[in-house]
């Protein structure tokens, strides 16, 4: 029990220390706003059509657990994740693969190392709840059992849930990284659209949401019930609630959904053994190092003088960057790069922009590498910024991402050129800068790759979806007209963006 | 006491790190030498259980320490070449999250690791995070945690990167001490590192075991290949391509040379006796040449 504690608590203290996570902490407490809405309000959280219950502990309560359920544990995910990661690339792994410790335990501890961190964000959800519950002024005593109680058996078990996920994706070698990151939409609304009932577990607080409804006669038995984010018509009307009963049947199915999770959890200890660094198996595998030839002192000779820089600096810089970022990627990516690109050729023209989403959602991995620094980089990184090239090395970054966009979205750019849809081609110029600098900026200021991966997948999603106002790349359509912004205010955007990415680089520069 | 037997690592592609690589480790300090990427940290993992041989058995007071490493693993301090930390955590707390998986008891640790602080020097910082650590204070923490547990068997591979002057030796002083009880193994490419510690040398080379024994016998071998030669710029050169040269001073009268050659490989070559850096010079050199050999022991 001590070694799970003690990998617990490391985990806890090395996610809570991060400067970002003030930033995770304070979004978790705003997340409150949005569950327990002004009054007069038209979005809400959790919809009961015409009708809102009263904004006492036991509705605010429920309204934000059911919240944070739903949204910090699709956010939870990526804060949690990547803490095997970091180990590895702090060689930490090697220390616990030479400890005595076992693999299920080792898992067990991530597992509760992860729940802590996204119960620290629930907590933050719930003091801020309280506080909005005060605000908002309709019924101004806070019941603290009422208040809290929806997020021990609402919210916890769904972050369960997602800190299990994040140690399966931490411990399958093809899931670590990115691709985890981005199977997680799915996976996540999958859960959570598909259980509402058992993973959520939503269904008493519909129901007696419904049952009081009826009691009071303002609405037939099917009332509808939904948890999001939705636009209403006109604001709710109140009505008086006390909450929703809990019985043993169902603080079994919620204890079954957090055993659940910390199976999932415990999974990868059938395959872990000696984890460190991916060195685990009989098969030998890894990387070994070339063995050096002695170095031997030497008659110094004088050594050729080398200009520093000439003409043709940034498109060597670019081109440097581009082949950084691309050679990453095996051959077979490329290969279904090309395809998609090929397809966009022979497709209907109607199905192009549905083409170019597509195209656009396979370098997300490369993207999100703009403006970080991998584990073993800081050298490189400093060797970097001490060079003259340093400023201009940050819109080489930009412009690397950009030619990497051009690239996988060349096919359906020369088929909208084709078809003569400049407006599209357009969209696609701006989509093609905002993306990029999007990735910049992202990178550049949480250092990580997760950030940009979990944002972008958002909204991609939000674009599949039909969302014309997030249309950064002119797919949504109406008869083959723009919908979403136009592309040159996607362009402006996508400078800002630059612009702050740079700021943020040469300030950081500045405080070395 | 711990037993490595013909252990071979093969790595994905068909390269051999470690070639049927046998060493019998007891009681001592033993200083392992090597070139950079000659196999000594693939081996130092393989002895440390964090990863597994191809073929070979490891086996730790006759128990098999592949299939069964729990044994080994709960009486061993390792410092890997490449040691990192949580940056966000300080020291005291990765020692205690390192003790907590090591099953350590909470109040033992606390003791233990307060213990460890002050004799790395490190006490006053303890509490700080360790992403501000220096890279030899980093290190100082790796030596910290690799001596936790009292362990009986204690590997530290390239433990000295990193720490100034005054500390290496300190570090190496304690090295020296540990081993009047316990299993030392400490992996280098720095020969003054083990010079002053270690009586009992391995020397890898390209994954095999070239030389076992005290470094007295390992400078015995270089004896009478070893030379001085005070020569021209363009000379000096000449002779610095054809053999292996272990020192290059410039001083008024030319460039002034030591090195390994099996005959006078200058007219003015003055004999020299060899000391342990020549020695290990020339065995690397020999070992190159004749990649087949290897000694076993």
């Amino acid at each position: 029990m001590r070694a799970i504690a003690g990998t617990a608590l490391a985990n806890w203290r090395q996610r809570v220390r991060q400067p970002s996570f003030l930033v995770v902490l304070l979004a978790s407490a705003a997340l409150a706003h949005l569950a327990v809405p002004e009054p007069d309000s038209l979005w809400v959280m959790v919809n009961l059509g015409e009708y809102r219950p009263e904004y006492n502990s036991a509705y605010v309560g429920t309204a934000a657990a059911l919240s944070g359920a739903l949204w910090l544990s699709l956010a939870g995910f990526y804060v949690v994740g990547g803490i095997g990661e970091q180990g590895r690339a702090a060689a930490v792994a090697e220390l616990v693969a030479a400890s005595p410790l076992r693999g299920w335990a080792h898992h067990a501890g991530r597992f509760a190392g992860n729940l802590a961190v996204l119960a620290t964000m629930a907590a933050a959800l719930a003091a801020a709840a309280a506080a909005v519950q005060w605000a908002r002024g309709e019924a101004v005593a806070v019941d603290p059992v009422a208040l809290l109680l929806p997020f021990l058996v609402l919210t916890l078990p769904v972050l369960a849930v997602a800190a299990a996920a994040a140690v399966l994706a931490d411990a399958v070698p093809r899931l670590r990284g990115g691709v985890g990151n981005l199977l997680w939409l799915p996976v996540w609304l999958t859960l959570v659209l598909a259980g509402q009932d058992r993973v959520l577990g939503a269904g008493p607080v519909a129901e007696s949401l419904r049952a009081q409804l009826v009691e009071q006669g303002l609405a037939q038995d099917a009332a509808e019930f939904s948890v999001g984010l939705m636009q209403l018509d006109a604001p709710p009307q109140v009505f008086p609630w006390t909450g929703f009963a809990l019985s043993g049947d169902y603080l079994a199915q919620r204890l079954s959904v957090v055993v659940c999770a910390l199976l999932v959890a415990l999974l990868p200890a059938l395959w872990f053994r000696r984890s460190a660094a991916g060195r685990s198996g009989g098969a030998a595998s890894g990387t070994p190092r070339e063995e050096a030839r002695p170095w031997r002192p030497t008659v110094y000779r004088r050594l050729a003088a080398a200009p520093g820089t000439g003409p043709g600096a940034f498109p060597r810089t670019v081109a440097a960057r581009f082949r950084l970022l691309a050679r990453t990627m095996p051959r077979w990516w490329w290969a279904v790069a090309a395809a998609v690109n090929t397809a966009a050729l022979a497709v209907p023209a109607e199905a192009v922009p549905t083409v170019l989403l597509a195209a656009w959602i396979w370098p997300v991995l490369l993207w999100s590498a703009l403006g970080t620094r991998h584990p073993g980089d800081e050298t490189a990184d400093e060797l970097l910024a001490a060079a003259p090239a340093r400023r201009r090395r940050v819109a080489a970054e930009w412009a690397a991402g950009v030619l990497l966009a051009a690239l996988t979205g060349l096919g359906p750019l020369v088929r909208m050129a084709a078809t003569g849809d400049w407006p599209g081609a357009a969209a696609w110029a701006g989509g093609a800068l905002f993306v990029t600098a999007l990735a910049l900026l992202l990178g550049t200021v949480s250092g990580t790759r997760r950030l940009f991966q979990a944002g972008y997948v958002a909204l991609w999603y939000l674009v599949f979806n039909g969302v014309s106002g997030v249309d950064f790349l002119g797919a949504v359509r109406d008869g083959g007209r723009l919908t979403g912004p136009s592309p040159a205010a996607v362009a402006l955007a996508a400078a800002v963006l630059f612009a702050v990415a740079a700021a943020v680089a040469e300030y950081r520069h500045l405080r070395r | 006491m711990l037993e490595l037997d013909n252990v071979t690592k093969t790595y994905r592609g068909g390269r051999r790190a470690v070639d049927g690589l046998t060493l019998r480790l007891g009681t001592g300090l033993l200083g392992l030498l090597g070139p950079n990427g000659a196999g000594k940290s693939t081996l130092m993992r393989i002895a440390a259980t964090v990863t597994r041989p191809t073929s070979g058995t490891v086996r730790y007071r006759g128990v098999d320490a592949v299939a069964h490493p729990d044994p080994l693993r709960r009486v061993l301090g390792y410092l890997p070449q490449e040691f990192g930390a949580y940056p966000n955590l300080s020291a005291r707390e990765f020692l205690s999250y390192l003790a907590a998986i090591r099953g350590m008891p909470a109040r033992t640790a606390r003791a233990r690791i307060e213990e460890l602080l002050e004799l790395v020097n490190l006490a006053d910082a303890g509490r700080r995070p360790l992403g501000g650590y220096s890279g030899g204070m980093l290190r100082r923490v790796g030596i910290a945690q690799a001596l936790l547990a009292d362990p009986r068997v204690l590997i530290v591979d390239e433990p000295t990167v990193g720490l100034d002057p005054e500390e290496r030796i300190r570090f190496r002083s304690l090295l020296g001490d540990l081993a009047a009880d316990r299993t030392v193994v400490l992996s280098t490419h720095i020969v003054s590192d083990v010079e002053s510690v270690a009586a009992d040398l391995a020397v890898v080379v390209r994954g095999r075991l070239v030389h076992r024994g005290s470094p007295e016998t390992l400078r015995q071998r270089a004896a009478g290949r070893v030379w001085q030669v005070t020569a021209a710029p363009q000379e000096a050169a000449a002779l610095q391509r054809r053999f292996p040269v272990s020192r290059v001073v410039h001083t008024g009268d030319g460039v002034r040379m030591r090195l390994v050659a099996d005959g006078p490989p200058h007219r003015d070559a003055r004999p020299c006796a060899p000391d342990l850096e020549d020695a290990y010079l020339a065995l690397v050199r020999d070992a190159a040449a004749r990649p087949g050999e290897g000694e076993r022991r």
